[in-house]
């Protein structure tokens, strides 16, 4: 399925999405084959949507989602963490690495962290095979 | 207001952001004047200080929403520009700018001024030794280097122990600053805790006057502190210096005012908690707008906290007092409300 | 997508508090139509317009609609009254109750709550004078930790008045002292000029004696005639209840509202529409909650005073005819948006979304089990429906 060729980040516009546009002020850029997929908050996240996005030949999905306590529908950070957990155990069953599913608490003021996961998880799962 | 009146919000912080939008909101023409070249003043430089998946509540991320906000709004932003003189014009001002679009005077009802604050500059607090020893830094200087690097950005530094010193530049009559700064307390509890959670070896110390731990958040903030195991002392040191053991460190002595005992003790790192001061353009704004001052310097208010003596200008966030972002939100949205009524009354 | 549905600039204002006055008054001045409504007496400050409807001593049991169409219905004398409005404030307030056993002391001729010293300096002079004339007066704050800002804003004022009026000797007793409101430190520097003296303690040592009371601590010992000690607030007995009918979260603490940063000062709650002001979600003392009130009401007016509001860029839709009603949306909602509801012209029940309560979060849809919600308006690559 797929020929592994990007990463999905998965990410709530209310915390990630202000991150990055931050980050893209100051001249940043998603690294190739990083696909960005904006999402009104992380309780809109499906577990579906991880599925599709390996199905689509995702390398790596990273779901991004508020901190706890600071979403603005409360309980969707909460619930994007438990749609990734399930999808983990999924994965585990069926043999898939489970870390080629992330999930991250973020703020809108951690452009740097954003810059450095992303970064380092393209490293990891994308550089290798371009290099 | 169906004449759709003109406001001129002064300063492009979480004040006048937050002003210039429901302002906006409310069918008024709102002109937003910061001399930066980005938005977002005082509050750019503030970090996330969540802990294990948990917000903190510092307010740090209430800028990114009005900077996104800001720009779909019908709200004209003019960057680069301040103001060069005022007139009164009609009941209302004529306001001249200097910078980098207009060069025509703008016309307003009313003036919202949202100027912010200038940290306290702890240079000025020679005893303990800020900008000479290498392990004397600020509040702000953390808050800084946390958003520009990261969460982890004093995770492999070695740190063993550190301190940070409250009211550095606040609550201190003699110095010009008799008033407390609302926000050192609450960041360096949390603080403490995010390198805390990061560290659970590290050994913090809050030295204090009084823990400001009012508001509904901050008891459980303060309590969590303790039970993560941050010492919190009741005294400050008046000097700070270089360990003679180990250069690279710092040592003060302290009056343990509560234990009854003097200790002196090392620290790899000390964290001056700096407060707020008025912006050092200050006197020249209130100046321009025919305001006053207070005895420290923030612009003078009545008792509303909003209104100065020359109706139709009004004062917003922390050029009035020091405030949190929250609070200087909320005070700002004080502020439109007195400015909206003020219109209204105008138009009769 | 949808037009702007029109509203009325109709509020209700819930609770008795000095800021629920505050808010009516300038809801007023703003030109709305005002129902003050509150399940004790109103306070009759004069505020009396033709726009102002007052319902004192009465009963919110249900709340129906949405922002810009809510239904609220009342008991009042007996009957049963249906008021609509387009939004509402909840302004209830707190309430104060003496924390005997957190201060391990009872409350006796020695012993004094603030309010009952303030009750008795508004009697009559002289009376009102004479019980506190050049006596030594031991305040003491902070005991336990818990540190009300309504409580100690109280206590600087009667600190005050003590001093000022009866010449009475006072000693303000505190842990940590509490100036972290605009102006607050320059009130304790007054105090300290009208000749109160401040006394830091550790853990300080009470003892109530025949015709004396006196405290340990630190420095030593003062003896006094009179103990006064702050009263505690918590939330109102029947912030639960309300809060249920309203389908708005407490905070872990009781309050109204949630601990969450983009809500608290905001005076946001969960549900558009729906705000509160003041003392029922804030730690503040009387004049910050009016403040409060002040804020809320530019938020309301940013809301409505349009006359017309719009749904968000992107909300949820329910498919009437994939919808097994298992209400789990209905549940899950977190701005309690949708209902289920009788579909007329196609006939079927099913849940409905109400498109300008809705925040667009997605929660329904993602917990759907049968796919039955789509978010309209939200953009996702091609591949999310699969290859």
């Amino acid at each position: 399925m797929g020929d592994h060729q990007k990463i999905v980040v998965m990410a709530c516009k209310h915390s990630a999405g202000e991150a990055l546009r931050e980050l893209q002020r100051e001249g940043w850029a998603l690294p190739d084959g990083v696909e960005w997929v904006e999402l009104p908050c992380g309780g809109s996240l499906d577990e579906l949507h991880i599925l599709r996005a390996f199905e689509a030949g995702a390398a790596a999905v990273l779901v991004l989602a508020c901190y706890h306590g600071a979403c603005r529908s409360l309980d969707g950070s909460r619930w994007a963490e438990k749609r990734v957990q399930a999808i983990q155990e999924m994965l585990a069953e069926i043999g898939i690495e489970q870390d080629r599913l992330e999930f991250r608490n973020i703020a809108p003021t951690m452009p740097a962290d954003l810059a450095s996961w992303v970064e380092a998880l393209h490293r990891r799962v994308l550089a290798p095979a371009g290099e | 207001m169906r004449e759709h009146p003109s406001v001129i919000v002064v300063g492009g912080g979480i004040a006048g952001l937050t002003a210039a939008l429901n302002l906006a909101e409310r069918g008024a023409h709102v002109t937003l004047v910061e001399r930066d070249s980005v938005l977002g003043g005082n509050a750019r430089t503030v970090c996330c200080k969540a802990i294990a998946g948990e917000c903190q509540l510092c307010g740090g991320c209430l800028l990114g929403e009005r900077l996104e906000l800001i720009v779909s709004s019908p709200v004209e932003l003019l960057l680069e520009t301040s103001v060069a003189r005022v007139e009164r014009d009609n009941g209302g001002f004529l306001v001249y700018l200097e910078g980098a679009e207009k060069s025509s005077p703008l016309r307003a009802q009313a003036v919202i001024l949202a100027t912010g604050f200038d940290h306290v500059d702890a240079h000025t607090k020679g005893p303990y030794g800020y900008g000479i020893l290498p392990s004397v830094t600020t509040g702000e200087e953390m808050e800084r280097k946390i958003k520009e690097e990261g969460q982890g950005a004093y995770d492999a530094l070695g740190l063993h122990k550190v301190a940070f010193i409250q009211c550095v530049g606040s609550r201190d009559e003699h110095v010009g600053r008799g008033y407390c700064s609302q926000v050192c307390c609450r960041y360096a509890l949390r603080l403490a805790r995010l390198l805390k959670a990061r560290q659970p070896e590290l050994e913090i110390t809050i030295f204090k006057m009084d823990i400001q731990n009012s508001g509904r958040d901050f008891q459980k903030t303060w309590q969590a502190a303790q039970e993560e195991g941050i010492r919190i002392v009741a005294g400050l040191p008046a000097v700070i210096r270089r360990s003679s053991e180990e250069p690279r460190r710092a040592t003060f002595v302290y009056d343990d005012i509560l234990a009854g005992q003097i200790v002196q003790e090392d620290f790899d790192l000390v964290v001056l908690s700096v407060g707020m001061q008025p912006r050092r353009d200050a006197e020249q704004v209130a100046e321009l707008f025919g305001i006053n001052q207070d005895r420290y310097g923030f612009f003078a208010v009545g008792d509303d906290l909003i209104s100065t003596i020359v109706p139709g200008v009004f004062v917003a966030g922390t050029c009035q007092a020091p405030r949190s972002m929250a609070e200087a939100a909320a005070h700002a949205q004080q502020a439109a409300e007195a400015c909206y009524r003020y219109l209204q009354e105008l138009a009769l | 997508m949808s037009q702007a549905t029109p509203v009325a600039k109709q509020v209700l204002v819930l609770g008795a508090s000095s800021e629920a006055a505050r808010a009516v008054k300038e809801l007023l001045a703003l030109g709305y139509k005002v129902l003050w409504v509150s399940g004790d007496e109103l306070p009759s400050n004069g505020l009396d317009s033709p726009a102002l409807a007052k319902y004192a001593n009465c009963r919110l049991y249900a709340l129906e609609g949405h922002v810009g169409r809510f239904v609220s219905h009342f008991l009042h004398q007996g009957q049963r009254l249906a008021l609509s409005t387009s939004a509402i404030i909840v302004a209830t307030g707190n309430e104060r109750y003496f924390p005997a056993e957190r201060y391990g002391l009872e409350l006796s001729s020695l012993v004094w709550t603030t309010s009952q010293v303030k009750e008795q300096l508004k009697k009559p002079l002289p009376q009102s004078v004479l019980a506190f004339r050049d006596k030594r007066i031991l305040l003491l704050l902070d005991w336990s930790g818990e540190t009300s800002k309504e409580l100690v804003s109280e206590s600087f004022s009667l600190a005050g008045e003590l001093c000022e009026r009866c010449r009475s000797e006072v000693y303000f007793f505190y842990r940590d002292l509490t100036v972290d409101s605009p102006g607050w430190e320059q009130r304790t520097r007054e105090l300290r000029d009208k000749g109160v003296v401040f006394c830091r303690y550790g853990e300080p040592e009470v003892t109530v004696g025949e015709a004396a009371v006196s405290i340990s601590y630190l420095e030593g010992t003062v003896e006094g005639d009179l103990l006064v000690l702050p009263e505690a607030v918590r939330p109102r007995g029947d912030t639960a209840e309300l809060a249920e009918i309203l389908q708005v979260r407490l905070g872990e603490d009781g309050y109204f509202q949630e601990l969450n940063i983009r809500k608290y000062r905001a005076g946001l709650s969960a549900r558009k529409g729906i705000f509160f002001a003041g003392r029922c979600h804030m730690d503040c003392d009387a004049s910050e909650a009016e403040s409060d009130a002040l804020q809320v009401v530019a938020a309301v007016d940013a809301l409505l005073g349009q006359g017309a509001l719009e749904p968000e860029e992107v909300i949820a839709y329910v498919d009437p005819s994939k919808c097994i009603r298992c209400l789990t949306c209905v549940r899950t909602c977190p701005h309690a948006a949708v209902q289920v509801v009788e579909y007329e012209d196609m006939d079927v029940v099913a849940a409905r979304v109400d498109e300008l309560a809705c925040w667009g979060c997605g929660a329904c849809a993602s917990n759907c089990p049968v796919q039955a919600i789509e978010m309209v308006g939200q953009e996702m690559p091609a591949w999310v429906q699969g290859v």
